[in-house]
């Protein structure tokens, strides 16, 4: 989203009648789009009361889309991709999968449970998407027209933001109240999407985290003297990998929303902290705090000190060159090896 | 306890063990081979510590003493957080770049169950690398003293 947004005009009233149910399907380019496509040029009977809106991967519908189509009078929105393992960009549809779980999770919260679906519809099935729109729309006539009143508010340019807006909109007209002293969207948003946060204080910058991150979300540079730990926020998929590999809990995972980004490559650094560089090579070697809590699990042994660190093979070659003066003065000492 | 004891003037720097430990465990080397003075070739390896500084170090308590007296890394328990390659006096210890976990011998451990010897050992050309006892080396060098005083008691 960039900085300039548009608000959204509201949708005119519908005429007065019988309500048709308004569905938006957000198609993905690649496979049930096609699908809607074969269902029209086979002639299926088609339910009255759908809008496709063509996507280029079901991986591209944000949670965003889907609640502002809901605030903007939408009875329902369908979400559909291509089979597990299909997609065109190898992993959108599991991505959009898991995006529809986490907005279902606050629809119901809602009690909005219904209006929102994910399925899985190949390029060759049309006869299953006729289906899958009928009984939608058949759905939605059974539960009656959305409770929303057609109407969102203009939206801030930042993402996050824009979704607390739309949420605590949709909050207010369903008069959903969050507990005592929380806000809407901590009540509303309490587990499964999210994104790691750092306790800035308690991290040592040991870079577990980064070495256990199935995603290689954590990025780790080490340069002049500090280092850097950052994140590409749309990498991460909230295994929680990282929290349960920290070594001091310094890192959660915490109910917030960083949702599809617009730049995937987008970097976020978390924290800086200086590091220890060897006092032979000058390479960085540790955090300094890393090596200031050593000595806490150390017990009797030597807790290497920060001016006389070494790195890892500066002090192989240390004892190496140690082991070869002693075999040096064994041997000038009569002795033999 | 059987441990892997070095006879470093025989090594000649050929890094036969780094190429045989690399086959043997998934192309991740553990042994190293320094060369003092740009000349002296000095085989390096975890010498497996009676009190183990990465042990008491690591703070998922991933390092442990296997039944053949080897200290191990658990992958699964390791997340790589470098710990114990800070407090190794030797500089043994190294997070994998391609796995994000420690890497780290561990004396063969498969193969000195079955009876053999850590592969290191076995494919050192110049027996630089032994398998043995802790006190077989020293029980050898003993037993050569002795001879040598006997020798020269016998001269006098």
């Amino acid at each position: 989203m960039t900085a300039t947004r548009v608000p959204v005009a509201a949708p005119d009233e519908p005429p007065p009648g019988p309500h048709v149910p308004r569905v938006v399907v957000f198609a993905c380019n690649w496979c049930s789009y096609t699908a809607a496509d074969l269902a029209g040029t086979t002639r299926l009977r088609m339910p009255a009361g759908f809008t496709v809106l063509r996507v280029m991967c079901s991986g591209r519908v944000d949670p965003l889309y889907i609640l502002e189509a809901l605030a903007l009078g939408a009875d329902a929105v369908l979400v559909t991709g291509c089979h597990p393992g299909d997609c065109h960009y190898s992993s959108g549809n599991v991505q959009a999968r898991r995006r529809v779980d986490f907005v279902k999770q606050i629809l119901d919260r809602l009690g909005l449970s219904g209006r929102l679906e994910m399925h899985h519809v190949s390029a060759a099935e049309a006869p299953r998407f006729q289906q899958l729109m009928t009984s939608a729309v058949e759905r939605i006539e059974r539960l009656g027209p959305s409770p929303l009143s057609a109407g969102c508010p203009v939206l801030p340019p930042n993402k996050r933001d824009a979704f607390c807006t739309v949420l605590r909109h949709i909050a207010g007209q369903l008069s959903v109240t969050p507990p005592e002293g929380t806000s809407i969207e901590e009540a509303l948003v309490t587990e499964g999407f999210g994104e790691p946060e750092y306790d800035v204080d308690r991290c040592i910058g040991c870079g577990a985290c980064a070495a256990s991150c199935p995603q290689h979300n954590i990025e780790i540079v080490d340069a002049d003297g500090t280092r850097t730990i950052s994140r590409f926020h749309s990498r991460c998929v909230r295994c929680k990998t990282c929290e349960e590999s920290c070594p001091v809990d310094a890192l959660r995972v915490v109910p917030r929303f960083d949702l599809a980004a617009f730049l995937s490559e987008e970097r976020r650094p978390a924290l800086e902290l200086p590091l220890v560089c060897c006092a032979r090579c000058g390479q960085p070697v540790a955090p300094r705090r890393q090596i200031a809590q050593l000595g806490d699990a150390m017990n009797d042994h030597a807790v290497p000190r920060e001016d006389t660190m070494l790195c890892a093979a500066c002090q192989r070659r240390a004892h190496a060159a140690a082991m070869r003066r002693h075999m040096t003065a064994h041997r000038q000492a009569g002795g033999q090896t | 306890m059987k441990q892997v004891y070095l006879v470093p003037h025989r090594c000649m720097g050929c890094e036969e063990c780094l190429v045989a430990c690399e086959k043997a465990h998934d192309w991740e080397t553990r042994a190293y081979v320094e060369i003092v003075d740009g000349y002296f070739p000095f085989p390096m390896r975890c010498n497996h510590c009676q009190d183990a500084p990465c042990m008491a170090a690591c703070p998922k308590d991933a390092i442990k003493r296997s039944a053949s007296g080897a200290v191990v890394v658990d992958t699964a328990l390791c997340i790589g957080c470098g710990t114990c390659s800070l407090v190794c006096p030797f500089g043994v210890p190294r997070v994998s770049a391609r796995t994000g976990k420690v890497v780290k011998c561990d004396l063969c451990d498969d193969r000195v169950t079955r009876g053999e010897r850590p592969i290191c050992v076995e494919s050192c050309p110049k027996g630089a690398l032994q398998f043995g006892e802790v006190d077989e080396p020293l029980a050898m060098r003993r037993q050569r003293l002795a001879r040598q005083l006997k020798g020269a008691l016998r001269a006098c």
